[in-house]
């Protein structure tokens, strides 16, 4: 239901940056199950405005913002009259086939696996 | 004397290379709303959530920037011609432990915060909607609150 699809190279997102979108939301990167989360704050965006695509280790966050307001303004503190963008370098220890997103009450968590062959092996040690 | 003035000169200067230094470092350069869509601690926790305002014939809309809200948390009273919202961005999961952090911009905390509409409203019809992370609060006007139109006479 809230899940994000995460396309994977066939976009091309290879520019640094968009010059259109001038929104940078602020994430928190932490480890988790065995992996990194990535959690973005993406306030009036919904799940379809949301894109979350993976090209040559760059991981690309872009979300549209679908706020419709009502009445007319009359006091401002924030707009969102633009687009949120904010780009990350993969480290290749990252599983980039595993990758999957989810959007819930304006908040995108990117969930990045390790691969099997970056985690660590517990070598037994025998004594005879 | 001269010494003096370019001594001066040199401690102003070194005050520029300072302030952008720091500058770097602090929230100011980083594109809006990047530093206020997150909750920030001391003072500017008091500016959180942000909101805007508007109005219509019927109505006031107070439309609060705060993504990743518990809603049963969340509390809405109005008093007179105040509104007050509490409620809390809700933290990361509880067992991730600080070490585990890489970054952390969004931060979270409870939140209260009070503004006064200027306009009276009908506190019994108070509605509320959270959605995609912006809370959206509609206020009916009473009838005194609404603008009423006045013909005057010209003679």
């Amino acid at each position: 239901m809230n899940e994000v699809s995460v396309s994977k190279g066939e976009r091309g997102v290879s520019a640094t940056r968009d010059e259109t979108c001038s929104l940078v939301p602020p994430v928190d990167i932490f480890e988790h199950e065995g992996g990194l989360a990535v959690l973005a704050d993406l306030p009036g965006v919904d799940r379809d405005g949301v894109s979350v695509g993976v090209d040559n280790d760059l991981l690309t966050i872009k979300g549209n913002v679908s706020y419709e307001p009502k009445g007319d303004l009359i006091h401002r503190e924030w707009d969102l009259a633009s687009c949120y963008f904010r780009q990350f370098r993969l480290s290749e220890r990252i599983d980039q086939e595993k990758i999957s997103a989810e959007m819930r009450e304006g908040v995108l968590t990117v969930r990045l696996p390790e691969s099997e062959q970056a985690k660590p092996k517990r070598i037994e040690v025998k004594t005879s | 004397m001269l010494g003096t003035i370019d001594a001066i000169r040199e401690l102003q200067a070194l005050r520029r290379e300072v302030e952008r230094a720091l500058e770097d470092f602090s929230l100011g350069e980083w594109t809006f709303p990047f530093s206020r869509v997150s909750f920030l601690p001391g003072l500017a926790g008091y500016a959180y959530p942000l909101m805007n305002i508007r109005e219509d014939g019927n109505n006031m809309y107070v439309e609060a920037l705060a993504p990743g809200l518990d809603k049963e948390n969340l509390e809405i009273s109005v008093m007179g011609d105040s509104l007050r919202i509490a409620g809390e961005k809700m933290p990361v999961r509880g067992d991730i432990t600080p070490e585990a952090y890489h970054r952390s911009e969004r931060s979270a905390a409870k939140f209260v915060r009070t503004i006064d509409l200027n306009t009276e409203v009908d506190r019994d019809k108070v509605s509320a909607d959270y959605h995609n992370g912006i809370l959206l609060i509609t206020l009916p006007k009473s009838e005194k609150g609404k603008a009423k139109q006045i013909t005057v006479k010209v003679d």
